[in-house]
């Protein structure tokens, strides 16, 4: 191929050669016609030459200028290809298979598409059929991402001129410019902006610190945090801008509190010194407003802190309040009570444990499935009706219903629906929570059967309740309490009432008995017994209190108690106690009797000699001889008898002074009547009405207890006796103890309302061994007398007809 | 000594009513002995004696109960009189079950106890007869074999011979030569007079 411009200059040449060629050679055929045909000829011949040299110059200077066009062609900094009119690759220079990184030959004849990175092929592919429709010498330029040999991607410009070549075939030239380095310039500047402008739209403070701690760059709402937070207004808080020192600041305190700062502190430290890959901290810091937590992310610039990091400070108290709120849904919702949520179509979203532990069934049982399958078939449908209206009407429903359990034990539960409603008003969800209430029930029942046991027990033991509030002085009593204090149960006594109803005799011992209970450190119970007069009859009763106290805080609060009746137990005691004492008076009887029957016989013995001498004697004198001897030997022996006798009493009365048995001291003469009446009242006296009139004020008297006493019981027995010796039926009579004071000394009177004493006999009672008793032994007065006489006394007899016999005696006071 | 009259035998520790007592029996005639134990008067007892015994209930060492038991162990005979410084009922009606005569309360009269003294030794003498006929009776019956004994035994119930030999199994003939023999050993002329007998020796207690 010849370019134009060389066309033209050879045009002359070509065409003179050419209509040589074409002359007729028959006319150039004479003489002259030869030599001038040779002349002609080397004429022409030289012309050729120099047309030859001509051409030869000319080719030279093409071989030139192509060489120059293949050096341009293939040496260009730009890559230059032709692609056909179906994408193949015509053509294509060094510098272009260099910049795809092919070899020339595996190039040519290839599809050119095929080294188009796939995310720009259907790119070319549009703009190919386009550039195939353009008009010759039209020209379309586009970028283009390539894929060179190595895989790797190659940015590229391509130029394309639609042309037609030589052969008339539409063809593509197309120049490739490689725009990499453009392309990461561009990237680059693209990069460091956006960033920027991320870095500036995230709601994360983030500053760049140096490894010194220096502040070297912020984002904006670090700037904008350090400004708010600043005390002085329009100015970033100290510490917070570029240039300062962070770390110093944290230290300070002037951002985050002390501790929180030390923490904040010792984790940028260790990132900057690379001992820590990363740091996280999360603080609380409360602005005056609100509460506020923070977070605080360092990182490392680059490999290591060596260069500085980067702190990304953060607002998280939305988080955490939403944490905060979600714990504490998830504890609420995992409470003591099942709880399960359903959608609006009441199937079953989510239960909770507590849900499992009451109906057995696992969340997966029931997940899906309607609430209805709990139901234990025992309520009716216009039950749930009835439910759910008032669900729909008011949002929610509360109430007892029986379920069953999956093991089908049915139940009783309290169960709460609430209607969950979104903004709008409609349903979401219904919240139900659920109280199994059959250990309520059961220790219901349970409480009821020990209670009405406790009461059926109380009620037979006849045990009365009280209840002291020691702080409210408040005092509650049971029915039964009431009763036993002889109080109307409708009526509400104080403590203090209380008190004052106790006999004024066991008061003291009660409150010794109850003051050591009230100490902290003792074990709070008491028992006490002390008599109750009752306000409406003045009658006395006998109670027993076992209490117990109850401390708080170190101090006595309230006491709780019972009340018992042991008034018929104390009777019984006091029976008891007369009785053993009836029995040791027999006992002492018995061993006077013994007594008395060894004096009687030491007597009897030398008066029965006496007698039997005396009888003697009187027979001898009748008889018609005297005989002295036996007369004196009779009355020698009376008069031995005699003296013996005598000897024998003396002696007896000696041995029991010695004994001792007569001391005489202080006492109290009431006393010795109650003693006495308790002796004499065992038996007999009940048929009798005792009454004793006795002076409380009467001083002591000095006298022997027992003697006195037994004197007391003497005149007593002889009265109740001589009484009951009697047809005692259908009469009235009573026996009445006096004491008093009568011309400065005491005096006791036995009077009874019975037969009286006949004359003759009152003349001899003070006569020893007289009596007038079947069983007696007769010594009763005359001992009595002769007792009372020897404390200081006298014992006689007033023989009042009116008013019954009576036998008094006188004993000096002590004094 | 050989007494031909009866005794009054008087036991008390106390002197003075020994002495007193025997003054009142010896005015009244009688034969009186005292001791002051009952120890010391059954060591001086011989078995001629007779009469009656005044014993105080009341004494150091035996008292009048224990020599009343005594003196029916030894089959003496005497009626005793017991003399008591109270009266004790109960002890008086066990000492009259044992043969007492009397039971005295001290003092005591002087007619009261003669009375009973003279009507003990009048017992004394029926008790004395009563008892020598039984010693006869007893020996005259000694003579009898087994045999005879048995068969006396239940001829004087009045059994027929018949029934007799039935009940001891013998033959009719064999109860009539027993029956022959007792009589003839004894000298009962009859069976009433056998059963007389028999009674006196205290076979039919």
């Amino acid at each position: 191929m010849i370019p134009p411009q060389h066309q033209q200059k050879f045009q002359p040449l070509q065409t003179g050669a050419e209509s040589h060629l074409v002359q007729d050679p028959t006319t150039e055929s004479n003489a002259q016609s030869v030599d001038h045909l040779q002349h002609e000829l080397h004429v022409h011949q030289i012309e050729q030459e120099m047309q030859n040299e001509e051409l030869r110059r000319a080719q030279l200077s093409l071989e030139r200028s192509r060489d120059r066009y293949v050096d341009l062609y293939e040496f260009a900094p730009v890559g230059y290809l032709t692609i056909n009119g179906n994408g193949v690759i015509a053509e294509i220079n060094l510098k272009a298979s260099t910049m795809l990184g092919f070899e020339r030959i595996n190039l040519i004849s290839k599809r050119f598409p095929q080294f188009i990175a796939d995310v720009d092929k259907e790119r070319w592919y549009r703009q190919f059929l386009h550039m195939k429709t353009m008009a010759e010498g039209e020209e379309k330029s586009l970028e283009l991402l390539l894929v060179t040999s190595k895989k790797s991607t190659l940015d590229v410009t391509l130029n394309c001129l639609r042309i037609v070549d030589v052969d008339e075939a539409k063809i593509l030239r197309i120049a490739l410019t490689d725009i990499s380095d453009r392309k990461r310039a561009e990237a680059t500047l693209k990069s460091e902006a956006f960033q920027r402008s991320i870095l500036n739209s995230v709601p994360v403070e983030i500053a760049v610190l140096d490894h010194d701690g220096f502040i070297v760059a912020v984002n904006e709402p670090w700037l904008r945090f350090a400004k708010e937070n600043s005390a002085d207004h329009g100015k970033p808080a100290s510490g917070c801008d570029i240039g300062d020192n962070y770390l110093r600041a944290c230290r300070s305190g002037s951002d985050l509190p002390l501790d929180d700062g030390a923490i904040a502190v010792d984790g940028i430290q260790k990132v900057l010194d690379g001992r820590l890959p990363f740091f996280h901290f999360e603080y609380p810091c409360d602005s005056p407003q609100q509460q506020r937590w923070f977070s605080m992310s360092v990182t490392p610039l680059g490999q290591t802190g060596q260069v500085g990091v980067v702190i990304a400070h953060t607002d998280i108290t939305e988080r955490k309040l939403a944490e905060l709120e979600q714990r504490i849904a998830a504890t609420a919702f995992e409470s003591q009570e099942g709880m399960m949520i359903t959608d609006a179509n009441c199937s079953i979203l989510k239960v909770n444990r507590a849900f499992t532990n009451i109906t057995g069934y696992d969340p997966v049982d029931v997940t899906g499935e309607s609430p209805h399958m709990l139901s234990s078939g025992q309520h009716d449908a216009n039950f749930y009706a009835a439910m759910w209206e008032t669900i729909h009407r008011s949002g929610g429903w509360d109430g007892e219903i029986l379920d069953r359990r999956k093991n089908g034990e049915i139940y009783p539960q309290h169960l709460t629906i609430t209607a969950v409603k979104n903004e709008y008003g409609s349903t979401t969800n219904y919240v139900g929570s659920i109280i199994d209430i059959s250990e309520r029930r059961k220790i219901e029942d349970s409480l009821r059967n020990t209670e009405s046991r406790l009461k059926l027990a109380k009620r037979a033991a006849g045990l009365g309740i009280f209840d002291r509030d020691l702080i409210k002085g408040t005092l509650f009593l049971d029915e039964r309490a009431h009763e036993l204090l002889g109080l109307d149960p409708a009526e509400t006594i104080s403590y203090e009432e209380f008190e004052a109803t106790i006999h004024p005799d066991d008061r003291e011992s009660r409150k010794t008995n109850l003051h050591p209970a009230l100490d902290p450190s003792s074990h709070g119970e008491y028992h006490s017994e002390f008599r109750i007069i009752w306000p409406t009859d003045a009658s006395t009763h006998w109670m027993a209190a076992t209490a117990r106290v109850f401390f708080e805080s170190g101090k006595p609060v309230r006491t709780i108690g019972i009340l018992r009746d042991i008034s018929e137990q104390k009777q019984i005691e006091k029976e008891k106690t007369e009785q053993l004492n009836a029995m040791d008076y027999l006992q002492k009887l018995k061993i006077s009797a013994v007594t008395v029957s060894s004096i009687a016989h030491e007597l009897n013995q030398p008066l029965a000699a006496i007698s039997a001498y005396s009888e003697v004697a009187l027979e001898a004198l009748d008889r018609e001889v005297i005989n002295p001897e036996l007369l004196r030997r009779a009355l020698k022996g009376c008069v031995e008898q005699s003296q013996r006798a005598g000897k024998s009493l003396h002696e007896l009365i000696n041995t029991t002074v010695e004994k001792g048995v007569f001391a005489i001291e202080p006492i109290n003469l009431n006393s010795v009547v109650m003693d006495a009446t308790h002796f004499a009242q065992h038996d007999r006296l009940e048929r009798c009405k005792l009454v004793l009139d006795l002076d409380s004020r009467l001083p002591l008297v000095l006298a022997n207890r027992i003697q006195v006493q037994k004197v007391l019981v003497n005149l007593l027995s002889n009265s109740i006796e001589a009484l009951g010796g009697e047809d005692m039926l259908g009469r009235d009579i009573t026996i009445t103890v006096k004491t008093g004071v009568e011309n400065n000394m005491a005096q006791l009177s036995v009077q009874d309302t019975g037969p009286g004493i006949d004359t003759i006999i009152a003349k001899q009672i003070f006569e020893p061994f007289f009596t007038t008793k079947t069983d007696g032994l007769g010594i009763g007065l005359p001992i009595s007398r002769s007792l009372i006489e020897s404390n200081g006394g006298q014992l006689w007899l007033d023989q009042d007809t009116e008013s019954g016999p009576k036998f008094n005696f006188t004993l000096p006071f002590a004094s | 000594m050989n007494t031909p009259s009866p005794t009054v035998f008087i036991v008390d520790d106390d002197p003075a009513i020994l002495d007193a007592l025997s003054l009142m029996i010896e005015l009244e005639g009688l034969h009186v002995e005292t001791f002051e134990s009952a120890e010391s008067f059954l060591a001086n007892w011989q078995q001629d004696r007779y009469g009656c015994i005044v014993v105080d209930v009341r004494m150091p060492g035996m008292d009048g109960m224990q020599l009343q038991q005594e003196m029916n162990n030894r089959r003496i005979l005497l009626p005793i009189i017991f003399l008591t410084g109270h009266g004790d009922i109960p002890m008086s009606v066990k000492a009259i079950k044992s043969g007492a005569v009397e039971f005295l309360t001290k003092p005591v009269s002087r007619d009261k106890f003669l009375e009973c003294v003279h009507s003990a030794i009048q017992l004394g003498d029926t008790i004395l007869d009563q008892d020598a006929k039984r010693h006869q009776a007893q020996t005259v019956l000694a003579l009898l074999t087994k045999q005879e004994k048995v068969v006396m035994e239940l001829a004087i119930k009045g059994l027929p011979n018949k029934v007799i030999a039935r009940n001891l199994g013998l033959s009719f003939r064999t109860v009539e030569i027993h029956k022959t023999h007792i009589m003839k050993k004894t000298g009962a002329e009859s069976l009433l007079d056998l059963s007389r007998l028999a009674q006196e020796a205290g076979l039919d207690r």
